[in-house]
């Protein structure tokens, strides 16, 4: 009797309930009205659901009643919630439109040129391209070099942006500044930056019309992220005849704590030696560098990094000059601390937030000349980006920078003479100050109710309080995509940065003197061609003012200003499955009146035509050449048309013509590089790599050698200006 | 009698999720063999949406995360092969973070270690270059997965993909993976009395792939035999359907003539 009682009762239960059904039932389609197949609908806490179908329609019943949470998903969209109220025999009919995941924290790409704030849109470089791009040595800037926008104006790896100088670009490192990313500096430039590739997660680069976050830069911003914790142990030992490196990443405490070390000697002596011009050298440039990350993930989506790094490098350069032949001997150092926490807060908000110092001294010694400088940036900041709604983005932060640098020493009088006796001043100019800066930006998609219409307004603010000197940079952009291949966008906005620090110097510069300015307008147009190739199109220009000038009475004043203007043309991508590469051009005509330029004339920094073909052909999977050939228009220098001998300094002081009347010759090179990956033992992946630099041999030079009284002038070779066989490997142990 | 007929009814709903749970999960199982068979993506985005569902009941379920995994892990073989690299960007992250849930919920489980060394694997063929860092990962879990589980078919059937799929100088070996294909038909015949929800999946593609790497030796005989057998156990699977045993077929005509 019992048993019969216990089945009736399970029978109740099991079958008795709920046996009428509600359905539920509607479409799923993204921002732009387009169903969503494979969109996954169900009630949260219940196996009730349905996938929608190739239009992006679902159905299903559910037994289910009362309030009810209804979700939908779909890879690379964000999760959607509805709350509903189920009642038996009732259809609900749903509309559900799914936003893009575009708050994320993946690896962040680089981008040619920027509208806003975009980081994962338009052309990109990856950071493999930054490893494989032949004569880059590995090195973010020298690759980087390769983008339309960036002038061939040496072979330094300094970023001569759109007709700028380099010090109108701003580097950052997870937030922090960096004004000294380089290492073997002179009066030419660094050579290579500072920045080890391997600690590199992502990179966002643009050559103008940025985003309202990045303030104190007028024409380029370079912002870098350094990498992520590491799922697994690994370690990788890297030679070559001009360096030795170790790198190793390990997890610490499960998956949430992890290490990063890369450490790294380069030595220049081996190179020179195969490849001749060890005469240039009394002393070879070395340099060594290492840094060290912490990073803890502490939830799902939170991250503290802690990273560190270091380094010194110095070199002694066998210089002739009319009026002395010695050696350039300089040196650096530069160290970086930084602490950064990064969230997102409720899917929609991402919160970043750093603390960084960042030091670099510098000693160089000529003749008369000796000097040392030492540039140090502390800094706080805060970046918030929150997700509106599917059509609204909003950014905002604000950042305190203290500035101090310092140039104390010796330096010649006159330009022409800097020989151990001759005229020369002391300098001791020291620059400090706090910077405050705050932005907003808004990015709009479909506006005025029209589907394909963008816009993105914001603006900033600068306070230098030792200074006494505020600006204000409204910037924005507007966006026509005439269908999924090509868009139309305009940007204009105004971009204000402080001078170099040394012109505040009140004894030989002008404390009172006010930021620059630029006002960048640029039109683009974006193509693609196919999914793997797209083609970029931009005609800007930038008009400077403000620019600090030649003062007989002053100084200097604001009384400078000047335009750079131009067309660049990048078409990036896959020509087969096994060929891919890129083609940058770019056309500039700039002028200036500057600095002791007291006349509009050509810029420094006009390279009329810069022409760059990067490819990479994967010949085996194992084997992998690149190519990469460069061509631009010689820089433009001012030549000596006559000398005055000053007998009491028994020396020839040479008399310049027109200012930038004279062109060097054109620049040509091309660089070669075989890769062949092979595994030796289990778990062993090594990479070796023979690069040949300018392996045509042309004698490219970066200036003339005169002889005393100026009547002969030998051109000096560039760094580059013989071929140049660079042999390596790096492993994974 | 109240508390009783309570306690009766908590005991029954538990026993019917429990019971639902694992009849999604075997549904969504059969959708993605059936799928797979046919290379239908619709079929095994369904079976991966069944998976979620259940999971949204029961986070912490390792079979729903397992086929979560595995339903990825075969549309990233198809979306590979037809060069979908939409598909693949957007899901390989998911893919390896369900397998590496699925390991941690299995305790080192040896089936979900083999597909992820499978997808490192994918990573590697987009990127070659890519190996110096991923090739010791996908290495060393596969050989975890065989050091724990030596016997069983599909980590040697993934063993052996990659050691036919890569060059001879990572150390790809059409031999190895011939030896690893046999052993792992083997075992496939070997075995019985499979859990209801344990993996099965395979012995077609076992098949398949020792097929192929007989077709490779020139051991045409063989390579045939090979896919009439994984037709005769499944005679929709479209890939020696349509594609292997008529290239084949057709190679041997030709030579005939």
């Amino acid at each position: 009797m019992t048993k019969i009682f216990f089945t009736i009762i399970v029978f109740i239960i099991q079958f008795g309930f709920g046996q009428q059904t509600s359905m539920i039932t509607g479409s799923v389609t993204d921002e732009d009205g387009n169903g969503l197949p494979f969109a996954n609908v169900y009630i949260v806490k219940s196996f009730d659901g349905g996938n929608t179908d190739e239009q992006g329609r679902f159905s299903f019943n559910t037994k289910k009643t009362g309030s009810a949470e209804i979700t939908a998903s779909l890879i690379g969209y964000k999760r959607y919630s509805q709350s509903v109220i189920l009642e038996k025999g009732k259809t609900i009919s749903l509309a559900i439109e799914l936003k893009n995941n575009t708050i994320n924290q993946q690896e962040v790409v680089v981008s040619a040129s920027s509208y806003g704030s975009e980081k994962n849109k338009g052309i990109v470089m990856s950071s493999r391209d930054v490893v494989m791009t032949p004569g880059g040595a590995a090195d973010i800037f020298q690759s980087l070099k390769t983008l339309p926008g960036l002038t061939q104006v040496s072979e330094s790896a300094q970023l001569y942006i759109r007709g700028g100088d380099p010090i109108e670009t701003r580097t950052m490192l997870n937030q922090g500044s960096m004004y000294h990313p380089y290492t073997f500096e002179s009066s030419y430039g660094g050579l290579f930056s500072n920045i080890n590739t391997n600690s590199v997660k992502g990179m966002y680069f643009s050559s103008g019309g940025f985003s309202t976050k990045y303030g104190n830069a007028l024409s380029g911003i370079l912002d870098i992220e350094t990498k992520d914790e590491p799922l697994a142990a690994r370690y990788q030992l890297g030679a070559s005849i001009t360096y030795a490196s170790f790198n190793m990443e390990s997890p610490i405490a499960g998956d949430n704590l992890g290490i990063r070390i890369d450490a790294r000697q380069s030595y220049t002596r081996p190179m020179f030696l195969l490849n001749g011009g060890l005469d240039r050298f009394s002393g070879t440039p070395v340099s060594h560098d290492g840094n060290i990350s912490l990073i803890s993930k502490y939830s799902q989506t939170g991250r503290v990094k802690l990273f560190i790094s270091g380094g010194e490098d110095k070199q002694g350069v066998n210089v002739d000059r009319p009026e002395m032949s010695g050696t350039f001997n300089g040196s650096s150092s530069s160290r970086l601390v930084n602490i950064q926490q990064s969230d997102i807060i409720n899917d929609d908000f991402l919160l970043k937030t750093s603390l960084s110092h960042n030091r670099y001294t510098s000693i160089w010694k000529f003749g008369v000349l000796d000097l040392t400088r030492a540039d140090e940036a502390n800094s706080l900041r805060t970046d918030l980006e929150y997700l509106w709604s599917s059509r609204i983005k909003f950014l905002s932060g604000g950042e305190i920078e203290y500035r101090s640098a310092t140039f104390a020493g010796i330096i010649p009088t006159e330009d022409y003479d800097i020989r151990n006796n001759a005229a020369q001043q002391k300098i001791i100019a020291v620059f400090a100050g706090y910077r405050y800066g705050a932005y907003t930006e808004t990015e709009f998609s479909r506006i005025l109710g029209i589907e394909r219409l963008s816009l993105i307004i914001g603006g900033r603010v600068d306070h230098i309080q030792q200074l006494n000197s505020t600006w204000f940079d409204p910037r924005g952009g507007i966006g026509y995509r005439f269908d999924d291949q090509s868009a139309l966008k305009f940007a204009i906005g105004i971009f204000h940065q402080h001078p170099d620090p040394r012109l505040y110097n009140p004894t030989d510069g002008n404390s009172d003197l006010n930021p620059m300015k630029a006002v960048h307008y640029i039109v683009g147009y974006d193509y693609k061609i196919n999914e793997q190739t797209d083609l970029r199109v931009e005609a800007y220009s930038k008009e400077y003012s403000d620019l600090p000038l030649e003062d007989p009475i002053l100084n200097y004043t604001n009384g400078g200003y000047g335009y750079a203007r131009g067309i660049d043309i990048v078409a990036k991508g896959n020509l087969t499955s096994d060929i891919n590469g890129w083609i940058s051009y770019g056309y500039i005509s700039s002028e200036r009146k500057w600095m002791d330029d007291i006349q509009l004339s050509v810029s420094d920094y006009d390279i009329t035509h810069n022409l760059t073909v990067v490819t990479t052909y994967s010949i085996t999977p194992a084997w992998q050449i690149g190519t990469n050939m460069k061509y631009a228009t010689g820089r433009p220098f001012t030549p000596v048309t006559s000398t005055l001998f000053l007998s009491q300094e028994q020396i020839y002081k040479p008399l310049y013509g027109r200012k930038n009347a004279d062109r060097y010759p054109d620049y040509k090179r091309v660089d070669i590089r075989l890769t062949h990956l092979q595994s030796f033992y289990q778990n062993n992946f090594t990479v070796f790599f023979v690069e040949a630099l300018n392996i045509l041999n042309i004698e490219n030079m970066f200036g003339y050698n005169y002889s005393a009284d100026y009547s002969v002038r030998n051109p000096i070779k560039s760094y580059f200006g013989r071929r140049t066989i660079v042999v390596g490997c790096q492993m994974s142990l | 009698m109240k508390q009783l007929l309570a306690l009766l009814f908590a005991f029954v709903s538990l026993v019917r999720a429990q019971t639902e749970i694992e009849e999604l999960v075997l549904e969504g199982r059969k959708q993605i063999e059936v799928g797979w068979s046919s290379f239908d993506k619709q079929s095994m985005m369904d079976a991966r949406s069944k998976f979620e569902r259940a999971l949204n009941v029961e986070s912490g379920n390792k079979y729903a995360v397992y086929y979560l995994a595995y339903a990825e892990y075969r549309l990233l073989t198809q979306s590979f092969s037809k060069k979908d690299d939409a598909t693949f960007d957007q899901m390989i992250d998911g893919a390896i973070a369900h397998c590496e849930k699925a390991i941690e919920l299995g305790n080192g489980w040896s089936e979900p270690k083999a597909i992820l060394s499978a997808l490192y694997g994918y990573k590697i063929a987009k990127n070659w270059m890519s190996a110096i860092t991923l090739g010791p990962k996908s290495n060393g879990l596969i050989e975890e997965a065989l050091e724990k589980e030596p016997d069983n078919p599909r980590v040697l059937l993934i063993r052996g993909i990659s050691y036919f799929n890569k060059p001879s100088m990572f150390g790809g070996s059409v031999d190895k993976a011939q030896e690893d294909f046999e052993e792992s038909v083997h075992l496939f015949e070997l075995q019985k009395n499979v859990a209801a929800l344990d993996p099965a999946w395979g012995y077609t593609d076992a098949l398949a792939w020792l097929g192929k790497a007989y077709e490779q030796k020139e051991m045409n005989d063989r390579a045939l035999n090979a896919y009439k057998k994984a037709l005769s156990v499944n005679p929709a699977f479209g890939w020696v359907k349509y594609n292997l045993l008529p290239k084949l077929e057709g190679k041997l005509a030709a030579t005939i003539e």
